[in-house]
């Protein structure tokens, strides 16, 4: 008996789903027929996407290529490490479980660089030796292998992908319902309105774009720079660029030019090792030079892809807007849509050009190091605690320089250091003569 | 590439599937909603039409899947660890079996602990000497064995 119940109540509610199915049904299928009727318009925004998504690509393929490398040179460098100083393209294909032609190809281009050395002749297999200076001369180990995800970290990772995804579903539900909304006649009837409004829409988001794409590749040159700058700091402000894969994330290709365009602009000093390798000095650059500690791992494909969608949904409310625009111009006082391109004006100016408050914390933080440091401070020491570029740290100091608040002093390791004036100690204060 | 695969792979999908199921779903609308949709049946789908529905589909269920693979990659490109562009198993084994032995490994000892044939596992071995990979070393008793430098420490 109770079987035979819950059975009938089982299709019952099956039933109830089934009728509501085909009723809520009804509005699904009328909203399909007329997107698909709306083609054109799906054409366009589709068009709008892929542009957006093509335009990220490159960026996104310089860093995947960059990442791959230096992972690449830091695998062969640990297996030569394990193995007291010898790696083989055999012994680095084990560990990586990269093609042997692959390691054989990245092993070569390390031995170019000097970082690896070959005695073996033409013909037999090579065995391929780390560089003295590189090998057994490790000042700390590498933090690879460490589980730096917390639990604090990954709840808050947690909660910010919920946002995200919300965020996400209403703006793909709004262009959808753009979609539906859209009437061909009447975009036809009213062409010079609405083309009025998608060339507005395109405008807009050809600055966001911009802005987008150029804030993520002065992000990641400062987080570049930072964290080389952090591997100097570590190692008594000595720089050997063979040790650089192993102990930041950057690659010798990617670091190359970055280090070269700190010697020529003077940032740092040069010497040389017995076998002609170089090493960049960073003059009295220690742990004394900190002021600011960095904790949190910068990861610049998780960084690149947020940014990447945050500009495909820039794409989604531009097409909505060029709709939502021209219905504006047609239906309501043109004013209401001028209004609204000045509101979102207003708010990429205030992003796009709002620097004020970060040249006051790179000040502020200038002037703690120079504190800390006797009222002396190097381009190196404040980019790194201001976590900037260091051209963007020579260009403070050097407009401090012009204003008569800081003079330029070159040491006799070569690299120059800025003395603040203002910046006096304790004892100097007391000792100072009334006159 | 995840987006654009998915694309090509729901535009030809759909080039194959829809006119199969065009009928079904059509005959499906008539018998639930009577007259409502006899305006639209036969639905003519263009060429236009198929290439922006793959193209949406291919948005909205590719980059979800090209995010979440980057990520992981990338997670593991920080623990020195490749996702792609992996060296066969078989060779992977070879080196492994050579790792364990000091280096020198012959067919007979793949084949004794592999699914390998001794032929195949001969012919990967004279090839990896071929392209330099190993080298060749002759038994008092005129066994060959194949050596695989870097798993002796220290070697020179």
């Amino acid at each position: 008996m109770n079987k035979f119940l819950g059975s009938l109540v089982i299709l019952f509610v099956i039933g109830v789903f089934l009728i509501l199915g085909l009723f809520i049904g009804y509005f699904i299928i009328d909203g399909i027929y007329q997107i698909l009727d709306n083609t054109i318009f799906l054409a366009i925004f589709m068009s709008l996407i892929s542009i957006g998504y093509a335009l990220f690509y490159m960026e996104g393929k310089r860093l995947a290529k960059r990442q791959m490398q230096r992972t690449q040179q830091a695998v062969a460098m640990t297996v030569a490490n394990r193995n007291l100083g010898v790696v083989t393209v055999a012994s680095f294909a084990l560990e990586s479980q990269l093609p042997l032609t692959q390691c054989e190809q990245i092993l070569k281009e390390m031995e170019q660089r000097k970082v690896l050395r070959t005695s073996s002749l033409p013909g037999k297999m090579a065995v391929y030796h780390l560089d003295d200076h590189v090998y057994g001369q490790m000042p700390y180990e590498s933090d690879d292998n460490e589980e730096a995800d917390d639990e604090e970290t990954q709840e808050l990772e947690r909660t910010q992908r919920i946002r995200k995804k919300r965020i996400v579903r209403g703006v793909l539900l709004t262009v959808i319902g753009t979609l539906i909304m859209i009437s061909e006649e009447q975009i036809l009837l009213n062409q010079s309105e609405y083309l009025y409004a998608a060339i507005t829409a395109l405008i807009f988001l050809v600055f966001i774009g911009r802005y987008l794409l150029s804030s993520h590749r002065k992000a990641d040159q400062r987080h570049s720079e930072h964290d080389v700058l952090t591997y100097v700091m570590d190692n008594e402000g000595e720089l050997n660029p063979k040790e650089i894969p192993y102990y930041t994330h950057e690659s010798y290709q990617s670091m190359e030019p970055m280090i070269d365009k700190w010697h020529k602009r003077n940032y740092c000093s040069i010497t040389h090792q017995e076998d002609g390798g170089i090493i960049y000095l960073f003059p009295n650059y220690t742990d004394e030079s900190e002021v600011c500690e960095y904790d949190e791992e910068y990861d610049p494909i998780p960084a690149w892809i947020d940014k990447r969608s945050k500009f495909l949904l820039f794409s989604c409310l531009a097409f909505v807007f060029s709709y939502v625009g021209g219905y504006a111009l047609v239906h309501w006082n043109s004013l209401i849509f001028i209004l609204a391109c000045t509101i979102i004006g207003g708010i990429y100016g205030y992003f796009a050009f709002s620097q004020k408050p970060e040249l006051e914390r790179i000040e502020r933080i200038a002037l703690q190091v120079a504190t800390k440091k006797g009222g002396a401070l190097a381009v190196y020491e404040l980019a790194y605690n201001a976590r900037i570029t260091m051209d963007e740290a020579a260009m403070l100091l050097e407009k401090w320089e012009q204003t008569n608040i800081a003079r330029k002093v070159y040491s006799e390791e070569g690299a120059p250091v800025y003395v603040v004036s203002g910046v006096v100690s304790k004892e100097q204060r007391l000792r100072s003569e009334h006159v | 590439m995840i987006v654009f695969g998915m694309i090509i792979c729901i535009w030809l999908l759909s080039l194959w599937l829809q006119p199969i199921l065009q009928p079904y779903v059509e005959g499906f609308l008539l018998f639930f909603y009577g007259e409502r949709y006899e305006a639209y049946i036969p639905y003519e789908m263009t060429a236009l039409h198929y290439v922006v529905n793959a193209m949406t589909l291919g948005f909205i269920l590719g980059l979800p899947l090209e995010i979440k693979y980057k990520r992981a990659k990338s997670k593991g490109l920080k623990k020195l660890k490749f996702f792609e562009s992996l060296e066969s198993e078989n060779i992977l084994f070879i080196l492994s079996l050579a790792r364990d032995q000091q280096g020198y490994v012959t067919a007979a000892d793949i084949a004794s602990q592999s699914a390998l044939t001794i032929q195949k596992a001969q012919n990967i071995l004279i090839k990896l000497q071929k392209d330099g990979f190993a080298d060749l070393s002759v038994t008092e008793k005129g066994d060959i064995l194949y050596y695989f430098a870097g798993f002796t420490e220290g070697e020179e």
